[in-house]
């Protein structure tokens, strides 16, 4: 482990991040671009597979099944954005690695980062249940929001804590 | 009488939330972001570098100060160059004087540093908090 993390701090793309001023200010701002993306739209897309929006008075069941069911373009910007916040992410990392390593914050958040992940494959592999689709759904929304909060809470953090 | 339809999943929307922010918020260790972590108040410390980490996102050094270690972070890359800093400068066995903020908490060994001195030599990282 330790000489993957030497071998990551000596990437000469890492080198140029560790002292460069406009460079790393940029990567963060792409990292929150990332997750600000990937936040927004699975916020918006987990609330109506859990039914917090008003329906129609003439909507019917199909409604809820349709944000259940139906892939909503919502996924796929939220899927754009955690692709932008994991290469961003990553490279952000490469500039301490050590460093980010020891802080029992920064290990966390990769725990709950590989926890939602998981949630959407599991999902995934779930569809093809037919029985309480509806629940299994809002089961993995409220996974979803739980982890994605958790994750913005400690990325904050990080800067907090750790040396 | 018929149960709002919007009961459970206002109920568990807010069980998401109180859940994220339970576990978000975990106990944590010195808050040390920024200058609020600090006394308000400076010090000045003369030592020998130990260690220095420089580099983005901050740049720390380890310095013994008649035998006690003290985390001193100075400048981001630009900041430290700003100020006049080489490459170099900042090295394990240099003897540094250094004017700063120390953490609330003095126990915990920890300065801001504001400006510092290389013998002689003066740099200002934080012009605007020179006393």
């Amino acid at each position: 482990m330790p000489e993957l993390l030497d071998a990551i701090a000596g990437w000469p793309v890492a080198e140029w991040l560790r002292f460069s001023r406009y460079g790393y200010a940029t990567l963060s701002a792409i990292h929150i671009l990332g997750f600000a993306t990937l936040f927004g739209a699975i916020v918006a897309h987990d609330l109506a597979v859990l039914g917090l929006y008003p329906r129609k008075p003439q909507a019917t069941h199909a409604t809820n099944m349709d944000a259940v069911q139906s892939p909503s373009p919502l996924l796929t910007v939220a899927a754009s954005g955690l692709a932008l916040a994991l290469t961003s992410g990553f490279l952000l990392f490469s500039v301490r690695p050590h460093g980010y390593i020891g802080n029992p914050v920064f290990v966390t958040k990769l725990i709950v980062l590989a926890v939602a992940i998981l949630n959407v494959i599991v999902a995934r592999l779930l569809s093809q249940r037919h029985d309480h689709p509806i629940r299994w759904a809002r089961r993995t929304a409220l996974v979803s929001l739980v982890c994605w909060i958790t994750m913005i809470l400690l990325g904050r953090l990080i800067a907090f804590t750790g040396d | 009488m018929t149960r709002s339809r919007t009961a459970r999943p206002v109920f568990m929307a807010r069980l998401a939330i109180a859940l994220a922010l339970l576990i978000g918020t975990v106990p944590l260790a010195v808050a040390h972001h920024g200058w609020a972590w600090t006394t308000g108040g400076n010090i000045e410390l003369t030592g020998e570098i130990t260690k220095a980490e420089l580099g983005n996102p901050h740049g720390v050094l380890s310095v013994d100060v008649n035998g006690e270690e003290w985390l001193v972070e100075v400048g981001q890359p630009w900041r430290n160059e700003r100020a006049g800093l080489k490459d170099g400068d900042l090295v394990e066995g240099v003897d540094i004087r250094v004017e700063g903020e120390p953490s609330a908490n003095i126990e915990d060994r920890r300065l801001k540093a504001i400006r510092l001195w290389l013998g002689t030599r003066e740099f200002v990282l934080y012009p605007n908090r020179v006393p």
